[in-house]
C-alpha cells in the first residue's frame, strides 16, 4: 500500500473498506468495493461523484449510521483518539466505545436540514441535548453554549431563535442550526454530507465561507461529499473521486484539476459547463451510457463499460493504484500499460 | 428576428388564508413583469428559489391564472393572440404550440402509464392522430430523443433519471411546438447525464426550429445554452441581458452578487471569502420599501430605500436593469480572470 506523504499525522485512516447490502430475496450488493481514505487535522478532502457511486454510504460507515443490513466486510477505519488508533469498522455501532465517539469526536451535517433536524423540538433542545450528553454540563450552561454557537454560526438573534423550531426558519438558517449543533462539543472531524445542495448559490456561498471560517478557527478535518465541482474546487484541499463504489482517484486538489489521470475524472471534468464567452463556447462531451447497477459491475475496473479507452485487461483485472505524482494517485491500467502511451 | 411571444406588465398575487370573516395575506409572486421571447432564441430566467421564475413560466401557458397584464403570442403567419383571455376550450390550440419540461422526471410522468401511452397523450388529447399514423409518430419522437422503441411498452420506474426526462422531453415535442418552457429540466441530474440532455436540447432546437424559455437556477448550465438572460429577484425583473454582456458587465447589483456566488470549478480561480455576500432573500409577503434588492445591496443609497426603480434601457447596449444607478455602477462579472487567486 503506497502510503502518501503528509506533512501532519492522521486523523482517520480508511484502509480498503468494503459496505456490502444484504436482502433477502436477492444477492447481496456491494455498494463499496474498496475506498483508502485519509483525513489529516485543519484539511478538507472532497469525496466527489455522482448518485449511487457510494459517496454517502462511506461518510455514514465512518460513524457507524449505516442500515441494518450492512456490514463492513473487510478494511479497516482507523482513527486516531490521541491515545492510540481505534478501529472503526470493527465497534459495535451501539456500543459505548462508538457513542463516545459520534457526535462528539466526529459529527456530520446533512443534507436537508428539515429532514434531519427534529420538527417539534425547537432548535436550542436539540442542540443542548447534545451538549448534556456529551459533556456532561446543566441545562442552564448547555443553553448558554447552544446561544454562543448559534452566534458562532451567523444565526442573528440568537438567543431568541434558540427558542425557534425548524420550520420557523429558512433554509440557510437551518443550515447553519445543523451547522451549530455539528459543532457543539468541538469535533476533530467533520463530516459533511452535500451541506449546500438544498439551498440557493448565495446562501451556499455564505455556507461555504462560513465552514471554512470554522475551520480556521477550530483545526478540525473535514469530510465534504458533494457531486459539484464547483464546490469543490471552492473549498477542498484533496479531492477523491469515487465511481460505482471504488475511489479512481485521489489527490491535492489544484493537481487533479490540472491533470486528471483517471478517464472517469477527465469525462467528469469535461460534462460539467464551463462560463466561456459564446465565441469560444464548444460542445459539451458527456459520458456516453449511465451508471451500471453495481450488479453488474465488471471485475476489473468499475468504469470499463462507459470508458472510451477500455482495452484487454480492464474489464477483469482490478487496476493498481498508481502514483502518478506526489500524494496524486489514480486506478488505471492505462498508467501502467505499455498501450497507455497511445493514449497519453 | 420576429417576436414570438411578449409579457407586458403581468403580475400574479396569491392570497393566503383568509376566511369568511378574516382578512387573509396577499403574497405577490409576480410584480409587473415584463419581456419578450424572440423565435429562434433560447431565453433563460434565472433567480433564486421563490423569486418567481417558476410562476411565470405557468402563467405564460395559462396553468395558472395571471391577476393582471398580458402574454401576447404572435404565431407565426397567424395573428396575435392574448393568451390571459382565452378560457379553457379557446387556449388549447395554443397549448399545442408552448409545452413544458418540468424537473423532476421521478413525479412528472404518471406511473401507471406505459411510456408509449404517455407520448402518445397528447396526441390523443388534441385529437391529431390515430392507430398507425399515431403509433410511427410516436415512435419517431421516441427514437429523436434516445429512446429505444422496444423500450415503449415500459413503465416510468423502469427508466434512470435521465432517460425519464428524454421521456419527458419526448412528450413535449410529440406536439411538434414552436415554444419549449423547460423549468428547471437538467437540475436533478448528474452532471454527467446532464451534459446528455443539453446537447439534446440543442440539437432538437436545431431540427425542430424551437424556441426555449429556460428556466434554472443554475448559472453555469445558463451560460452554456442560453442567448438571452431575465434575471428575476423577489417577483421582479431586475436585468435583461444578452448572456455574454451579462456575464462580462452586469448592470444590476443582484446579478453581480449572483455571479460572484457562482462556484467555478477550477481551484486557482477560487474566491476566497465573501463578506460582501450578505444576507437573505426577504419572504415574499414581506418586500421591502423601494427597490426589492436595497436590504442586501452594497450600493444602497437612501434613494433605493424609498423609490423603486423602473427596468429600463442601458444606453448604448442591450442590456436592461432595474436599478438606479445602472449606468454608473462598474460591477464586476464573471468571465475574467479573479485578481485575488490563492496559490
Amino acid at each position: 500500500m503506497p502510503q502518501t506523504p503528509m506533512a501532519a499525522k492522521p486523523l482517520l485512516t480508511i484502509n480498503d473498506m468494503s459496505i456490502v447490502f444484504s436482502s433477502p430475496d436477492e444477492a447481496d450488493i456491494e455498494a463499496v468495493r474498496q475506498v483508502d481514505l485519509t483525513l489529516t487535522p485543519g484539511k478538507t478532502l472532497a469525496l466527489v461523484g455522482e448518485s449511487g457511486c457510494g459517496k454517502s454510504v462511506t461518510a455514514r460507515a465512518v460513524l457507524r449510521l449505516l442500515d441494518r443490513n450492512a456490514k463492513i466486510p473487510s478494511g479497516k477505519i482507523l482513527y486516531d483518539t490521541g491515545a492510540g488508533p481505534v478501529d472503526i469498522a470493527r465497534l459495535n455501532s451501539d456500543s459505548l466505545a462508538m457513542r463516545a465517539i459520534r457526535g462528539a469526536e466526529i459529527s456530520m451535517i446533512f443534507q436537508e436540514p428539515m429532514s434531519s433536524l427534529s420538527p417539534v423540538h425547537t432548535i436550542g433542545d436539540q442542540i443542548d441535548e447534545i451538549i448534556v450528553l456529551h459533556d456532561r454540563l446543566n441545562k442552564k450552561q448547555a443553553r448558554e453554549r447552544t446561544i454562543s454557537l448559534l452566534d458562532q454560526v451567523g444565526v442573528p438573534g440568537a438567543r431568541d431563535r434558540a427558542n425557534a423550531y425548524p420550520f420557523e426558519l429558512s433554509g440557510g438558517l437551518r443550515q447553519r442550526a445543523m451547522i451549530a449543533m455539528a459543532l457543539a462539543c468541538t469535533p476533530k472531524l467533520l463530516i459533511a454530507d452535500e451541506p449546500t445542495t438544498a439551498l440557493d448559490v448565495t446562501t451556499q456561498a455564505q455556507i461555504l465561507d462560513l465552514l471554512r471560517q470554522l475551520q480556521d478557527d477550530f483545526g478540525m478535518a473535514m469530510l465534504f461529499i458533494t457531486h459539484d465541482l464547483g464546490v469543490v474546487a471552492e473549498i477542498a484541499d484533496e479531492i477523491a473521486v469515487m465511481y460505482l463504489g471504488d475511489v479512481v482517484e485521489q489527490g491535492d486538489v489544484y493537481e487533479v484539476f490540472r491533470a486528471p489521470k483517471h478517464p472517469y475524472t477527465q469525462a467528469l471534468m469535461n460534462s460539467v459547463p464551463r462560463l466561456m464567452r459564446k465565441a469560444e463556447r464548444q460542445r459539451l462531451t458527456p459520458i456516453k451510457g449511465t451508471v451500471p447497477s453495481p450488479k453488474d459491475r465488471p471485475n476489473g475496473c468499475a468504469f470499463t463499460s462507459r470508458c472510451p479507452h477500455a482495452f484487454g485487461p480492464c474489464a477483469e483485472i482490478r487496476p493498481q493504484r498508481t502514483m502518478v505524482s506526489t500524494g496524486h494517485t489514480a486506478r488505471c491500467h492505462l498508467l501502467t500499460h505499455e498501450k497507455a502511451e497511445a493514449f497519453a | 428576428m420576429t417576436t414570438l411571444l411578449s409579457v407586458e406588465n403581468l403580475s400574479k398575487v396569491f392570497h393566503l388564508g383568509g376566511g369568511l370573516f378574516r382578512q387573509g395575506r396577499e403574497l405577490v409572486a409576480l410584480n409587473d413583469v415584463n419581456l419578450t421571447v424572440e423565435a429562434g432564441e433560447t431565453l433563460a430566467i434565472v433567480g433564486e428559489s421563490g423569486c418567481g421564475k417558476t410562476t411565470l413560466g405557468r402563467c405564460i401557458i395559462k396553468a395558472q391564472p395571471v391577476s393582471s397584464g398580458h402574454v401576447y403570442y404572435h404565431p407565426e403567419g397567424g395573428t396575435s393572440v392574448d393568451l390571459t383571455t382565452l378560457d379553457k376550450r379557446a387556449i388549447k390550440p395554443y397549448r399545442r404550440d408552448i409545452r413544458m419540461i418540468f424537473q423532476d422526471p421521478m413525479s412528472s410522468l404518471n406511473p401507471n402509464m406505459r411510456v408509449f401511452d404517455i407520448v402518445a397523450e397528447p396526441l390523443r388529447v388534441h385529437k391529431l392522430m390515430r392507430g398507425k399514423e399515431l403509433e410511427a409518430r410516436v415512435y419517431d419522437t421516441l427514437a429523436k430523443v434516445g429512446i429505444s422503441p422496444d423500450a415503449a411498452g415500459r413503465y416510468p420506474h423502469a427508466f434512470s433519471g435521465g432517460q425519464r426526462q428524454r421521456i419527458g422531453i419526448a412528450r413535449a415535442l410529440v406536439l411538434d411546438p414552436k415554444l419549449v418552457i423547460a423549468d428547471e429540466a437538467v437540475s436533478a441530474l448528474d452532471v454527467s447525464i446532464q451534459a446528455q440532455v443539453l446537447n439534446l436540447l440543442d440539437d432538437l432546437k436545431e431540427e425542430f426550429g424551437l424556441t426555449y424559455i429556460f428556466i434554472s437556477h443554475d448559472l453555469g448550465v445558463v451560460n452554456y445554452i442560453a442567448d438571452r438572460v431575465v434575471v428575476m429577484y423577489l417577483g421582479h425583473v431586475v436585468e435583461t441581458s444578452p448572456t455574454d454582456l451579462l456575464f462580462e458587465r452586469p448592470r444590476h447589483p443582484y446579478t453581480e452578487m449572483l455571479l460572484e456566488a457562482l462556484p467555478i470549478a477550477d481551484p486557482t480561480r477560487r474566491k476566497g471569502r465573501r463578506p460582501e455576500l450578505k444576507g437573505e432573500i426577504p419572504y415574499l409577503g414581506n418586500r421591502p420599501q423601494g427597490c426589492p434588492f436595497n436590504t442586501r445591496c452594497k450600493y444602497a443609497q437612501d434613494r433605493c430605500r424609498t423609490e423603486k426603480p423602473a427596468l429600463r434601457a442601458i444606453n448604448g447596449t442591450a442590456q436592461s436593469a432595474a436599478c438606479h444607478f445602472a449606468d454608473t455602477l462598474d460591477l464586476t462579472g464573471a468571465y475574467e480572470a479573479p485578481q485575488k487567486a490563492i496559490a
